[in-house]
């Protein structure tokens, strides 16, 4: 360095600084564009994303509803003349909306015109009087107005995705159905609602019926698994390769491996957990429980990798600080390197995480893609996760599912968003450069 | 208090552990509903009736997609709770089957016929209608052809070649993969049909050359292996006029505003149709009922008498509504009135032992007991070492708090190690009543809380101001580590067992050398016995080309963005700007891949299509491209945020002292920055890497089946993930080496990325630098 020091004596050279310190103010400028443009580009592919699941989905969340004047009739609800509420709970409410409609509509008497009027409404609407008159016994015997929910094709129709300018054959509802749609409407016999059904019940083959509440229900409890044992098993091993594990053959050997398990296809995973958790421990098919250790172990790599990227990062002068006060080594680790560390691991957790919020793969081996109606309540009852769900909707061949799909995504993204909330606060908490 | 919040952490790590070893005695509980696995495509009919079934006062069954042959292997594979009652089959049970039925346990079976699944040729709407005839299809997709006597290489490119009267458009028909039932049946019931009327093919006197012949489809890219969502073939259909789609009757019943059936040999194909048996293109569906498990799990009966009712798989039940084609009348009474005789509904239920509430109780008060006496014994250990010191902390050689662990380790740890043992020998233990769970759980109780008691009173013993406890438990979380990071050791071990078994059976049908250097690959195996002789060929090569090639665009995409998100957020963007962009990119990774699959087939591939159309090139519609530019977009965060964590760890001071050189911002973060981090941003590559090749939705929604071998991105390829997804999942049987090459496709994936990543890692390892 000492000769460039050295002036240049008797040599008159052009002063090319200026333009030399120009070009590094525009290579600066144009690497600080690259930046932005990369974070542009990863946002605006997220828009893109979020904009057109949003806009499939969001009709998912209110539905059509038909007003209809149903008749109690006693001699249907209590045949015996006992009110308990077993007997009233068993009557068969659907028949009583068969027979408000057919009075709504008296001049519909042939057998295959009747059939597509009670499609009008979803065979589910038994329900909502069935609710009413455990309510209020009292209402039996008069006919009351009720708001009862509309088949799916019905609500496809009102919401347009069924077009009323095709030929009929090319629709999957006859023009009658359409006249008998319009003379409701004209009537005020049609709303449209907020959907609750879509967030109080579990999966049904009715596209008017079915809920997320299931699944979202196996999701969290599959994710409290996954959470409980790959973050604090993939910490304290990724602890012990980094910073205490002697550097020999056996500890390379587990770091390579580990590594390779990252790339390990899901479904590997999945004939791993059938394999052992069901075949050698006998835990039961369909259950969150068994789900959420197999999602363990395929989040386990990220999680480790994470964070021993996130130790290695601690400045050395850290841990010599610490050393040089007396410190133990684990003291060393646990008070100060690991507090600087979570930052890092938080991201590995969000990230390995997240994954394994949306793997639908290795949950097929151990039986959680399935049809399941009723909403868990624990580990152990057999359940599925919102991934599934939505790959089972996106499945099916009912139109009305279409919204539903999407419905379904934004539920997992805002589950998605409120998990990776917590993390994130972890991380800001702890975030700091020296 | 810090020593006493480093005790509460390790005692919630302790307290998970017993939570998990809990949870294996309460999962054994008595089964009240039924479980039902197996074929897709009955899947949406064996549903419907169990929502039925749900509100007739029985609980719903679960009712799995598994595909037929997964499901069948489920079934047959034993007897108990633990094993599903029905399998939904979309082809009749295999000789092998009920072999592997009888072997385990499973000797009464009953074959439930339930109805027809249509297959129909659909086209979008907007394409002029066209009547096709099985002889066109036949010359249209047969990989051999008679042409003037002899059979060539499937010479046609275009419709009108085969029959003047169909339109001048190129041959492009999107079907199921050889795994499919669906596949099975349309060869069976169009190729094998057609091909017959043919003298070349009919001179050949061998069956199984001339069914190889009739029933191999061509490769060439006419016939596209679409994969098994037919909700994706309607879209890909109603985009795309010139090509045709395979698929169930339902699919077209419900989108009938965009798409249209063709008609075949003049049978339009509508539920009348196929019920009367005009249309010819129909293939039975069937249940498979354990009639063992009527006495294990309530309901069996029920729900088989309720699937055969007339309301449901009657000629005018719900079934037919959701797509099924019912039998006729009277074949529907025949079958019900076998499949009533065969298994009669009988009022007595499943007999399974219903755990008591205190039987369910034990464990977990048990666990409970068990923390509480650990933690009286850190209180305790606390006490007495302050005691033993008279309150002077400094003449201890370990702080108070270490003593307080230790002492409650010495608890927790042999009390912990009972209740385990305890757990697992009661789940062992042929407890066949409620009292008698009770008393075995008693006494694990009480033996736990025993152990517990002498092994504090031991550490109890140990504590005065000499003893080194914070060693002691130093040692203790040292060994709780290295168990920790041997789990992945273990988890290893697992994979590679559980694939090396199934990988030797399916070597020991296919030679090593084919599979490893084979340049085809195309499991065009029979599904059926009957139908020997299709081609079969396992090389994997083009499939790991595949994989290659699509990881190799997804890391263009990912690795260039990734790095500068990386760059821009830690070193360029305010605090505030990092704050929400960070996260934002992270949903990135969090988006289910189901998502990424359905925009990357619908919306990806059209456009790369049609802007490779524009320009003259000729762009297959399940280009590489489109898969791996969506896969690259996934995994952004992979690189962008574990790589910003590192830039973000290095000193300022590093920093700090470029500037001070004149170093511009650009140049201190490319010069000393970078760097000083690569290694973790190698490490969250390499991840991103890793995630690549593992990924499955997107690949198989988006780069299809077809194995092509390859470089260049706009033709169709397919990976690993796709190929074992596809053949694991698929209605041929378990056993048949079609389904075990995917457990040789994955332990060589897992050979591969284990080769791959000693190389990295010796890379890293040689440029790794710690700096400061």
């Amino acid at each position: 360095m000492s000769e460039m020091a050295q002036p240049a004596t008797g040599i008159k050279r052009p002063d090319l600084s200026q333009k030399r310190i120009r070009g590094r103010y525009a290579a600066e400028r144009r690497f600080k564009l690259y930046g932005q443009l990369a974070v542009g580009l990863a946002i605006a592919m997220l828009a893109v994303l979020l904009i057109s699941v949003c806009s499939k989905g969001y009709s998912a969340f209110y539905r059509t509803e038909i007003a209809l004047d149903v008749m109690l009739d006693p001699a249907v609800i209590t045949p015996d003349g006992k009110s308990d509420a077993e007997t009233l709970g068993a009557a068969d409410y659907q028949g009583l909306i068969k027979e408000a409609l057919k009075t709504a509509f008296p001049d519909v008497t042939s057998r295959g015109d009747r059939k597509n009027l009670y499609n009008l409404v979803s065979n589910g609407a038994g329900n909502t009087v069935r609710q009413a008159v455990l309510a209020n016994p009292s209402l039996i015997g008069s006919t009351q107005r009720f708001w009862v929910v509309a088949a799916d094709d019905m609500d496809m129709l009102a919401k347009g995705f069924i077009k009323r300018d095709l030929p009929e054959g090319e629709r999957v509802v006859s023009d009658t159905q359409i006249a008998w749609y319009d003379k409701l409407d004209e009537s005020g016999q049609l709303r449209t609602a907020f959907n609750a059904v879509f967030f109080s019940a579990g999966d049904s083959r009715e596209p008017e019926q079915a809920g997320i509440l299931g699944a979202l229900m196996g999701s969290i409890f599959t994710m409290l698994v996954t959470v409980l044992l790959a973050l604090p098993l993939g910490v304290m091993s990724a602890i012990y390769l980094e910073e205490f594990a002697p550097k020999n053959r056996i500890t390379e050997i587990i770091e390579v491996n580990i590594n390779n398990l990252a790339a390990v296809p899901s479904i590997v995973f999945g004939l791993l957990g059938l394999a052992v958790l069901l075949g050698v421990f006998g835990l039961p098919r369909s259950a969150p429980l068994v789900g959420g250790m197999v999602l363990a172990l395929m989040t386990l790599p990220t999680i480790i990798i994470a964070t021993r990227a996130a130790l290695k990062a601690v400045p050395p002068s850290i841990r010599e600080a610490a050393y040089g006060i007396g410190a133990s080594p684990l003291q060393v680790v646990s008070h100060h390197v690991l507090p600087l560390a979570t930052p890092g691991i938080m991201t590995g957790a969000i990230i390995g995480l997240a994954r394994a919020l949306g793997e639908s793969a290795p949950l097929l081996m151990i039986g959680m893609v399935a049809f399941i109606v009723d909403v868990p309540h624990g580990p152990t009852d057999p359940a599925t996760v919102l991934p599934v769900q939505i790959y089972l909707w996106a499945d099916s061949p009912e139109r009305a599912f279409i919204e539903k799909t999407s419905a379904g995504i934004m539920v997992l993204l805002a589950f998605l968003i409120s998990m990776n909330a917590i993390a994130i606060f972890v991380r800001r908490k702890f975030e700091r450069r020296w | 208090m810090p020593r006493q919040r480093g005790f509460l952490g390790i005692s919630t790590l302790l307290g998970l552990g017993l939570l998990f070893a809990n949870l294996l005695p309460s999962a054994a509980a008595a089964r009240d509903q039924l479980h039902i696995v197996g074929s897709s495509t009955v899947y949406p009919f064996a549903t419907a009736v169990a929502e039925h079934f749900g509100q007739m006062g029985f609980k719903a069954p679960v009712v799995e997609s598994t595909g037929t042959g997964g499901g069948l292997k489920l079934f047959c594979s034993g007897v108990g709770e633990g094993f599903p009652d029905i399998a939904n089959a979309s082809r009749p049970i295999k000789e092998g089957e009920v072999a592997d039925c009888q072997k385990n346990g499973v000797s009464d079976i009953v074959e439930v016929e339930i109805g027809y699944d249509g297959i129909v040729l659909a086209s979008a709407s907007s394409a002029p209608a066209r009547a096709l005839t099985v002889r066109a299809l036949y010359l249209a997709l047969a990989k051999e052809v008679p042409v003037n006597g002899v059979l060539l290489a499937n010479p046609y490119q275009f419709w009108s070649e085969i029959d003047p009267s169909l339109p001048a458009q190129k041959i492009e028909v999107l079907g199921p993969p050889p795994t499919s039932g669906t596949r099975d049946a349309f060869l069976e019931l169009v190729m094998e049909k057609a091909c017959h009327v043919f003298p070349e093919i009919t001179a050949i006197t061998d069956d199984k050359t001339r069914k190889a012949k009739c029933q191999t489809l061509r490769e060439d890219g006419a016939y596209i292996d679409a994969g098994e969502n037919d909700n994706l073939i309607v879209q890909k259909l109603a985009g795309n006029p010139d090509a045709f789609g395979v698929l169930g009757y339902s699919f077209l019943a419900d989108n009938r505003d965009k798409l249209q059936g063709s008609v075949m040999d003049g049978v339009a194909p509508s539920e009348d149709n196929i019920i009367n048996g005009s249309y010819e293109v129909a293939r039975k569906l069937y249940l498979y009922v354990k009639k063992q498990h009527r006495a294990i799990v309530p309901g069996l009966a029920e729900f088989v008498a309720e699937f055969m009712s007339e309301k449901a798989s009657g000629p005018q039940g719900y079934l037919a509504d959701k797509g099924m084609v019912p039998m006729p009348e009277t074949e529907h009474a025949t079958v019900k009135a076998a499949v009533l005789a065969a298994l009669p509904v009988a009022s007595t239920l499943g007999a399974g032992i219903d755990l008591g509430a205190t039987s369910a109780l034990l464990p977990w008060i048990a666990a409970g007991l068990l923390l509480l006496l650990s933690s009286v014994g850190f209180q305790l250990g606390r006490r007495r070492a302050f005691a033993s010191v008279r309150g002077a902390t400094r003449q201890l050689h370990s702080l108070p708090g270490y003593h307080g662990i230790f002492v409650g380790l010495g608890a927790f740890l042999p009390g912990a190690v009972a209740l385990v043992l305890g757990a697992v020998a009661a789940h062992y233990l042929p407890g066949d009543s409620r009292t008698g769970h009770d008393v075995i759980w008693a006494a694990i109780a009480a033996s736990t809380l025993g152990v517990a008691a002498l092994g504090l009173a031991w550490a109890q013993r140990h504590v005065s101001a000499n003893f080194r406890a914070r060693n002691a438990v130093e040692r203790a979380t040292m060994v709780l580590l290295i168990v920790c990071s041997l789990l992945s050791i273990l988890t290893t071990v697992g994979i590679v067992l559980s694939l090396v078994f199934e990988a030797m059976r399916f070597f020991a049908q296919v030679s090593v050398f084919e599979f490893l250097f084979g340049l085809q690959w195309s499991p065009q195996m029979a599904i059926r016995a009957d139908q020997v002789g299709q081609s079969g060929a396992f090389g994997a090569v083009p499939v790991f080309a595949g994989t290659l090639l699509i990881t190799v665009i997804a890391m263009v995409v990912a690795v260039p963005v990734g790095l500068m998100s990386a760059i821009y957020l830690s070193d360029y963007a305010s605090r505030a700007t990092r704050a929400w962009a960070k996260p934002l990119i992270e949903i990135l990774a969090g988006i289910p891949t189901v998502v990424y699959g359905f925009f990357a087939a619908l919306t990806v591939a059209p456009l790369i299509r049609g802007f490779g159309a524009s320009i003259g090139l000729d762009v297959a519609s399940e280009s590489a491209l489109a898969a791996g530019l969506v896969m690259g977009v996934m995994i952004i965060p992979f690189i962008s945020s574990l790589s910003d964590d590192v830039m973000n760890a290095v000193p300022q001071a590093m920093r700090d002292g470029a500037y001070a050189l004149g170093a511009t911002k650009s140049e201190t973060i490319r010069q000393v920055v970078v760097p000083a981090a690569l290694p973790g941003i190698m490490g969250g590559v390499l991840l991103a890497v890793s995630r690549a090749i593992g990924e499955t939705m997107i690949v198989v929604m988006a780069a299809g089946l077809t194995a092509n071998l390859t470089a260049n991105p706009l033709e169709a390829v397919t990976t690993v993930t796709v190929q074992i997804v596809t053949l694991l999942v698929g209605d041929q049987e378990f056993d048949s080496p079609k389904t075990l090459a995917a457990f040789a496709l994955g332990l060589l994936l897992f050979i591969i990325t284990l080769i791959l990543n000693i190389v990295a890692l010796r890379i890293v390892k040689k440029y790794r630098e710690q700096y400061e």
